[in-house]
């Protein structure tokens, strides 16, 4: 409680309430403390507005609001929505049209349209555009969620609808993409906003499915609508403690020492935690498969600080002003050290040495801070080079990423009865967490249970330990529940980011083929190693296996800085990589005078090639061979071409000369799917006697739909809807194996351990019916419609199977566990379009349209791919336009809020159509590929192209903030 | 369920003296839905503000801390706002945020001339993007008596000391009509006495160059 005592009444969803509060709480806590969980935080600093709630009908930022300014007055939160049990139609049309991703921010987007819709039970695009712009969401980029506002309007006044349903087209015999007539509204000629469903071509060869393809909606959809307690964020356990983290006030400093005594002497403070006292295991905190990539130069605290964020020391205290106030108490002596903010100055001779330990190994070079150098080469790169007609070079510069996933690290550890540690936290990686967290609190593995429930986001920045052990050892230490959160303003300083590159490309040309070429990687990795050396490797494999030349080089240093460290962020080095390749390919086409898009389509890695930098580069470790077995690029080419009218606009607008430029640029992209030989999953499915399906998995839903599109590759096998099948994911006691959420793993790996499990299954239902019916055989059985049908035409329905089976016949539980992995990781390909308007006067860049074409295999779940899709584009576009941490000269940023980072808002977002051109990819499940870190990829080179378009000139350093564009229109660097 | 709210009042309170009165405890909303509010002041709350936080920000507050809303105080400025005070005073709003005078108590409301036929005015700013907070933006507000600038001011952000302030070039342009020569002049004129602070995403170059290009622009707009 803030303030002075004072009661108050006030009506919440229409029931009288009289609460004692503070006078300075804000409506957010006291609502949360009374269970009103629907009411997220995504900030508490009004920028993101997830908070929002209605009072007196009117959308407020209750992070904003005193509660005292509301006595009153009629509160209206979500679960006030559907309060009669019945969900209202704005809820039903978020669930329809995939409108909640990972659902943290959905309490506060429902909030909004109820609000609009009351006033405005017609609004328009723009007006649904505008009013929505309060609402921060990282998932979706806002196709899906004014679609859902749209969609809600015409709900609201009885028209029924149905499921979102993508626009399909059937390609037959002899068909190709060009016979796929769009309908008009897909060109976008007026320049109209409103949102379109996705397209999905389906070439004529592709095996018929039932539930695979088929848009349905989210199988935790309805949780995340009705705002229920599903997060970590949610989780309070009765007398737990709270942990709080002391951190460094400098970039770079020697701890001399620290006394803690004023804060242990604090009634209420159970636990202090600082190097003194911690053992001193050396370890990386990226979650990835073991042996995990060195170096292990972390440990839990240490006497030297790297970065402003860095950890200090730890607390845990009865409430979290305690434990605020006994952070105050330590007393920290520095030696303030010189420190280094830029890559290049910190591999200069006589920069400050960020890792003098003497007990972390493997850094390459800790004089220069260099922890990788990297290098790998097929051909013979020298001889192709002086063979070459043409030779080009470029650089490029990428900024550092902040994740912005809306629901914070938030970590909740006890002690259950059975005396094993619980650790129930916000990750992408339980499995590797368990191992991770176990050597750095003297635990067994055996004795600690992860427990993942739904994740708030994550894009990367959950693949990482970041709260768990300090956590779990204030819960070994007091024996006590503790729960630790990261603010916003943590997550900035003392999370993970991606990594800032200097992209270097030399290419040599024969003719009109890329006959060689060889990358330079500056990674900067900030104050720590964890993904450095994997996401380098992996910018250097994706980066030169799009043009695919035969005589290759990659070279890349690892650099330490005194940054916050950097970690595993959506597209994983391939987006920066690629951005360098893809604007030099154009260069060197305008150079030589060629078609760019016909240039690259020649050069663009095809069917039957091997990528030959695979075997050499794998994530951390050598790779293994790989072809490319299946690819849409030239039909996503095609589309795209005729969709954006692309040859004409080129043309038209390179002949501009008033101070509004119109552009349009396009880029090839490819990423991966999985870690070829690395990822492994696992899945449990399970018949119960009513004849349904339980479905377990390691795998980790962080808002992608992975549960759903699981789900479905399993109610496909099992001849069932997806309804019969329920999806429990994760827990490392109570699911199988899997190394998680990244590497865009999920439909591929754990896809192919659902689909075997399933298969396995299904034999045994069928092998079932054949003893039920005394065949010898189960040949010409067939298992769909949840029956099995025999060849003479009888049934038996899965309940008669279930029943029989577990209760009547040769007892038995009808179960089956698979694993998966693959030492192949087929690349889904996509050709994205953008189009900007250049104010040549200002530099501001404003992009008007965004278009993507993809082959990610067999889609799944249209709307859930359409829906990575739209999220990742917008989520690049911020890495284009907006988004970069800035630091001062002390190591300090100046934009640690929501708001001066600035991620894209609703009306920022411009409209972003997706096409599905599907290829049929055999070793994925069902034909499928990949999408979630490909979407990222084709952003920053398609604007820096259309931004070229528009004014002629290159802008090679991102984000295209307006001054740079400014300069480099005025010719200055 | 809560039932619907009252609609709020849809028009502010014209003054004995003529001037339009924003209550300070009122939230900002409270301009955008009123039927005589100036349009100027109400497409810069959007511009500005998102929807929650015209709802939940008081007008007096959004004045006084116009950092999460400068291009707000720009037009506040631009519009020749006035803050009334407790003790009964009144005193430019341009002024008091300049700290050209301290009037005794404490702030309460804030008085604008209501839109008239004689005023014209523009806006411009440049940011990362649509919603972002300008990096420079400018405010123009010109009244005319027949053909001729009885008074110009244009309120810039993002090119002084303070967050938000008037130049004083527009001045130049009373009594002359309103010409693009002229407004090109007024604009070379402002670029030369702005004082920007740089911050990354604008250097003191830019924003100088970026006081001419969106003064020229606002004031353009009051050509139409
Ligand atoms: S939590 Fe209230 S605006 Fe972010
Ligand atoms: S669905 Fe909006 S933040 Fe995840």
């Amino acid at each position: 409680m803030r303030g002075t005592p004072t009661q108050i009444t006030l009506t919440v969803n229409g029931q009288p309430q009289t609460w004692t509060v503070g006078s300075r709480d804000m409506l957010l806590h006291v609502l949360r403390e009374h269970k009103y969980f629907s009411v997220k935080q995504g900030c508490d600093t009004g920028d993101c507005g997830i908070c929002t709630v209605l009072v007196d009908g009117e959308p407020v930022r209750s992070c904003m609001t005193r509660i005292v300014d509301v006595a009153g007055k009629s509160i209206l939160t979500t679960e006030g929505l559907s309060a009669h049990g019945e969900i209202h139609p704005i809820q039903e049309a978020f669930i329809e049209t995939g409108g909640a991703q990972c659902g943290f921010c959905t309490p506060g987007k429902i909030m909004t349209a109820k609000a609009l819709l009351d006033k405005n039970p017609n609004p328009t695009v723009e007006e649904v555009r505008e009013a929505m712009s309060g609402v921060l969401c990282r998932c979706t980029g806002y196709v899906r969620t004014n679609d859902a506002v749209l969609r809600a309007a015409r709900k609201l006044q009885g028209e029924e609808t149905g499921p979102l349903q993508p626009l399909r087209f059937h390609l037959h015999e002899g068909e190709t993409v060009e016979d796929v007539e769009l309908p008009e509204a897909y060109y976008r000629r007026n320049g109209d906003l409103d949102p379109l469903p996705p397209v999905v071509i389906t070439p004529p060869d592709m095996p018929e499915t039932t539930v695979v393809g088929a848009a349905e909606t989210k199988v935790d959809a309805r949780k995340l609508v009705l705002g229920r307690p599903v997060y970590a964020f949610d989780k309070y356990i009765d007398g737990m403690l709270y942990g709080a983290l002391l951190t460094s006030p400098h970039a770079h400093a020697r701890i001399i020492d620290i006394d803690t005594s004023a804060a242990e002497a604090l009634p209420g403070v159970h636990a202090v935690l600082t190097y003194k006292n911690v053992p001193r295991v050396k370890h990386a905190t990226g979650g990835q498969s073991p042996p995990q990539p060195p170096p292990y130069d972390q440990v839990m605290f240490d006497n030297k600080v790297r970065h402003v964020g860095d950890r200090v020391a730890a607390v845990a205290a009865e409430t979290p002003e305690l434990a605020k106030k006994a952070l105050r108490l330590i007393k920290v002596e520095y030696e303030v050290l010189p420190h280094v903010i830029d890559p290049m100055e910190a591999m200069q001779p006589g920069a400050p040495v960020i890792h003098d330990e003497d007990d972390t190994v493997g850094i390459y070079d800790p004089e220069r801070n260099i922890v990788h150098h990297i290098e790998a080469e097929v051909g013979d790169v020298d001889k192709a080079f002086a063979e070459a007609d043409f030779i080009y070079e470029g650089e490029y510069y990428t900024p550092k990423q902040q994740h912005v996933h809306l629901e914070p690290h938030v970590t909740l550890t006890w002690w259950d009865e059975n005396d094993r540690l619980v650790i129930y936290t916000s990750t992408q990686v339980p499995f590797h967490l368990r191992r991770m967290v176990a050597p750095l609190i003297g635990v067994e593995p055996k004795h600690i249970r992860v427990v993942k429930p739904r994740i708030g986001g994550g894009f990367g920045n959950k693949q990482e330990m970041i709260l768990e052990d300090v956590c779990a050892m204030l819960t070994v230490r007091t024996g006590k529940p503790v729960r630790m959160e990261y603010s916003r303003t943590d997550e900035f300083y003392s999370s993970r980011s991606s990594h800032p590159n200097i992209v270097r490309y030399k290419v040599g040309v024969k003719g009109d083929k890329v006959t060689v070429a060889e990358l330079y990687l500056v990674g900067d990795t900030g104050a720590y190693g964890t993904h450095g050396l994997t996401v380098q490797m992996v910018g250097g494999l994706k980066g030169l296996s799009l043009y695919n030349p035969p005589n290759a080089r990659f070279i890349s240093d690892v650099v330490y800085t005194n940054q916050p460290p950097t970690g595993a962020f959506r597209g994983y080095g391939a987006t920066q990589a690629q951005y360098g390749f893809e604007v030099i390919m154009e260069e060197i086409a305008e150079q030589l005078g060629l078609d760019v898009v016909q240039f690259k389509g020649k050069n663009v890695l095809k069917v039957g090639e091997t990528m030959y930098l695979a075997e050499k580069l794998g994530e951390g470790r050598e790779g293994y061979p790989q072809d490319l077995t299946t690819s849409g690029m030239a039909e996503c080419t095609r589309i795209g071409l005729e969709a954006t009218d692309f040859y004409a606009k080129r043309k038209a607008y390179a002949k501009q000369t008033g101070r509004y430029r119109k552009g349009i640029g396009f880029a090839n992209t490819m990423h991966g799917s999985g870690i070829a030989g690395l990822d492994m999953a696992a899945a449990t499915i399970k018949m119960w006697d009513d004849g349904t399906f339980f479905l377990t998995i390691g795998a980790t839903d962080i808002g992608t739909g992975s549960d759903t599109i699981l789900g479905q590759i399993a109610a496909e096998v099992l001849g069932v809807p997806l309804e019969d099948v329920i999806v429990y994911s994760s827990d490392t006691d109570f699911t199988p194996y899997d190394t998680g959420a990244y590497a865009s793993s999920t439909t591929y790996i754990s896809g192919g351990a659902v689909r075997k499990a399933a298969l396995k299954v299904r034999q045994q239902i069928l092998d079932f019916a054949a003893l039920m019916w005394e065949l010898d055989s189960t040949e010409g059985l067939v298992l769909r419609d949840r029956k099995v049908i025999a060849p003479d035409g009888r049934e038996l329905t899965l309940w008669d199977i279930g029943m029989t089976s577990t209760h009547q016949m040769e007892q038995r539980q009808i179960m089956a566990t698979a694993s998966h992995m693959s030492y192949v990781s087929p690349p889904p390909a996509a050709a994205s379009f953008a189009e900007v308007t250049v104010d040549t006067w200002t530099g501001q860049v404003t992009v008007d349209r965004f278009f993507v074409a993809a082959d990610i295999g067999r889609v799944i779940n249209p709307v859930t791919a359409a829906g990575q899709v739209e999220g990742g584009v917008l989520q690049a576009m911020g890495f284009v336009m907006s988004e970069e941490m800035v630091f001062d000269k002390d190591g300090k940023l100046v934009n640690a809020t929501i708001k001066d980072y600035h991620p894209y808002l609703v009306d920022d977002a411009p409209p972003i159509d997706v096409v599905f051109v599907e290829t049929n990819e055999e070793t994925g499940p069902f034909g499928a590929k990949s999408v979630a870190e490909l979407a990222m990829d084709g952003a920053a080179p398609a604007i820096v192209s259309a931004v070229h378009n528009a004014t002629g000139v290159w802008v090679r350093k991102l984000p295209l903030y307006p001054e740079r564009v400014w300069r480099a229109i005025r010719g200055q660097s | 369920m809560p039932t619907q709210s009252p609609p709020r009042a849809s028009s502010l309170t014209l003054t004995e003296s003529g001037l339009l009165l924003l209550p300070g405890d009122a939230p900002l909303q409270t301009i955008v839905d009123a039927d005589n509010a100036p349009a100027l002041l109400q497409q810069v709350l959007r511009r500005s503000y998102s929807w929650q936080e015209r709802n939940d920000v008081s007008i007096r507050r959004a004045a006084l801390s116009p950092d999460r809303g400068p291009l707000w105080a720009a037009a506040l400025m631009a519009w020749n706002a006035s803050i009334l005070f407790d003790s009964g005073e009144t005193a430019s709003y341009a002024r008091y945020m300049h700290r050209d005078v301290r009037p005794q108590g404490r702030s309460t409301d804030i008085l604008i001339p209501p839109e008239a036929d004689a005023l014209r005015w523009g806006v411009a700013d440049v940011a990362r993007t649509k919603l972002d907070a300008p990096i420079v933006s400018a405010v123009a507000v010109v009244e005319f008596d027949g053909d001729r600038v009885k008074a110009a001011r244009v309120a810039l952000t993002g090119v002084w000391k303070h967050t938000a302030d008037l130049a004083q070039a527009p001045t130049q342009l009373a009594g002359q009509p309103l010409t693009p020569e002229a407004i090109d002049a007024v604009a070379r004129a402002i670029a030369q006495e702005a004082d920007p602070r740089p911050n990354f995403l604008g250097s003191i170059e830019y924003r100088r160059a970026m006081a001419e290009v969106l003064s020229r622009d606002a004031l353009m707009q009051c050509l139409a």
